[in-house]
């Protein structure tokens, strides 16, 4: 029932990932740092932005080629998938809001990777409680001062533009700001255990002095609608995200359960493995369909999309760490080794649960929606 | 007077279904003019989904310039907002 064209656009997917990035996960993850050649293949594949529009230079994928593409790069590493998502959040912002002059000046610069993006959004006491938010965007003549600390930016380590987001007169305001401005201070955050490569950082913006021509969309919007909007695009990303982890954590223990014998006989052949086996297979299949059912109704600019994304990367994310829990089980101690696959998967899937909206924001959410509307929403 | 008619029926169509949207979003009894995000009655993602609704069933497209919060905070302005980009005449007395 899969279009051949799907099929084929995952294989290439596949095939780039297993080459490109796959050989580099591992050592990406024991550094805390992607290996700058997965960056550059990524560059050069055009993945960067793949979703864009051709005319500002991106490959124009459609959202459900744009999620293989997502799950097949978390297959092969998730702080790559990371990578993805934070800069086409951005990209995804500008696009639908951005002024014209903002659009013709950065989109194609995304598209071709010379710029580099991440999402600043969460601050130390504003995590699923954005409005919280402290960091302030003032007028000072014709200018915008931006000042205020942002944490958890994926990529801020090295990011050469953000979307930030800060209070105005207006309201919550998001800007774009040059990693080259003036006033920006990183910490990198390498405690993390989760998609350790994806050089996460705390950003400081000290009197970043901005012209108003980079505020995304109006004031008083960034919230409400340009944060919506780039987050619903890193749902949609990390539920694929999730799917991928899934794949791996399957491809793992079915090579692992064929060679590895106790009892003088294939784990195969045990029927607690085989119980493990079918509720990752379930799971995956039914997390993929439903990520390909969100990107068949965002094709179509369905107003439903935006929830039943939600829904999928909910269920994705939720499986992946059920799948990858199963991956470390099947595996026994080898399961905890840091030198094999299953514990950074379980490690990476817990990050799904978390980002772009926690499960239990999530639930909230749904939960809103389908008591108030019904299900099919 | 029957294209007068003609229109004043698609102002009316459309004013049904934002309301229908609207009601079902916020599961509470509102009036076309009660600014809906000053009442707080709506959450985080009212706003992106608003806009999805509005782009989907009306064929139209909302950009930054549209950003207007009169535009788009209770019925009756949502309904406006959609006439104009329609070049649909819109009078709320009516």
């Amino acid at each position: 029932l899969i279009p051949q064209s799907e099929d084929a656009a995952r294989g290439a997917f596949a095939r780039f990932a297993n080459e490109a990035i796959s050989p580099y996960a591992a050592a990406s993850d024991a550094a805390g740092a992607i290996r700058p050649e997965c960056i550059e293949a990524i560059r050069s594949a055009g993945y960067l932005g793949a979703f864009l529009p051709r005319d500002v230079g991106g490959l124009g994928l459609d959202a459900v080629s744009y999620g293989l593409l997502t799950c097949e790069m978390a297959r092969a590493c998730s702080s790559c998938r990371t990578l993805m998502t934070v800069h086409d959040m951005v990209g995804s912002a500008i696009l639908r809001w951005g002024s014209r002059e903002l659009r013709s000046e950065i989109l194609p610069q995304l598209a071709t990777g010379s710029l580099i993006a991440a999402f600043a959004l969460s601050e130390a006491d504003a995590g699923s409680d954005a409005a919280a938010m402290r960091a302030t965007i003032r007028r000072q003549g014709e200018d915008l001062i931006l000042d205020g600390v942002k944490s958890w930016v994926s990529y801020g380590q090295t990011a050469n533009l953000f979307l930030v987001f800060g209070r105005s007169e207006e309201g919550i305001t998001a800007v774009l700001v040059s990693g080259e401005q003036p006033g920006i201070t990183r910490r990198a955050v390498t405690e993390m255990v989760g998609t350790r490569a994806a050089m996460m950082a705390d950003v400081r913006f000290e009197a970043c002095r901005l012209s108003p021509h980079s505020i995304v969309g109006k004031p008083g919007f960034g919230l409400t609608h340009i944060a919506q909007t780039a987050l619903d695009h890193g749902r949609y990303s990390v539920g694929w995200g999730a799917v991928g982890i899934i794949d791996a954590a399957f491809a793992a223990c079915t090579a692992f359960v064929r060679e590895r014998c106790q009892f003088g006989t294939p784990l195969v052949t045990q029927p607690q493995i085989r119980v493990h086996l079918t509720r990752m297979a379930a799971l995956a299949r039914a997390s993929r369909l439903m990520c390909r059912e969100a990107g068949l109704l965002r094709q179509a600019r369905a107003p439903e999309a935006i929830i039943e994304t939600m829904l999928a990367k909910y269920f994705a994310a939720k499986s992946a760490v059920s799948a990858a829990n199963a991956a470390v089980q099947i595996h026994g101690a080898r399961g905890l080794l840091r030198s094999g696959k299953p514990e950074r998967l379980l490690r990476d899937a817990k990050v799904t649960e978390i980002i772009e909206g926690t499960a239990e924001m999530l639930e909230l959410l749904i939960g809103e929606q389908v008591s108030s509307l019904g299900y099919p929403i | 007077m029957e294209v007068d008619q003609k229109v004043m029926c698609e102002a009316h169509a459309i004013l049904s279904a934002v309301r229908a949207y609207v009601g079902a979003k916020i599961a509470r009894p509102i009036s076309d003019h009660e600014n809906y995000f000053e009442s707080g009655f709506v959450k985080s993602l009212f706003g992106i989904q608003l806009i999805s609704f509005i782009e989907g069933r009306f064929d139209t497209v909302i950009s930054d310039d549209d950003l207007v919060a009169s535009n788009f905070n209770s019925i009756e302005h949502v309904v406006a907002f959609i006439c104009r980009k329609k070049d649909i005449q819109f009078d709320p007395a009516v």
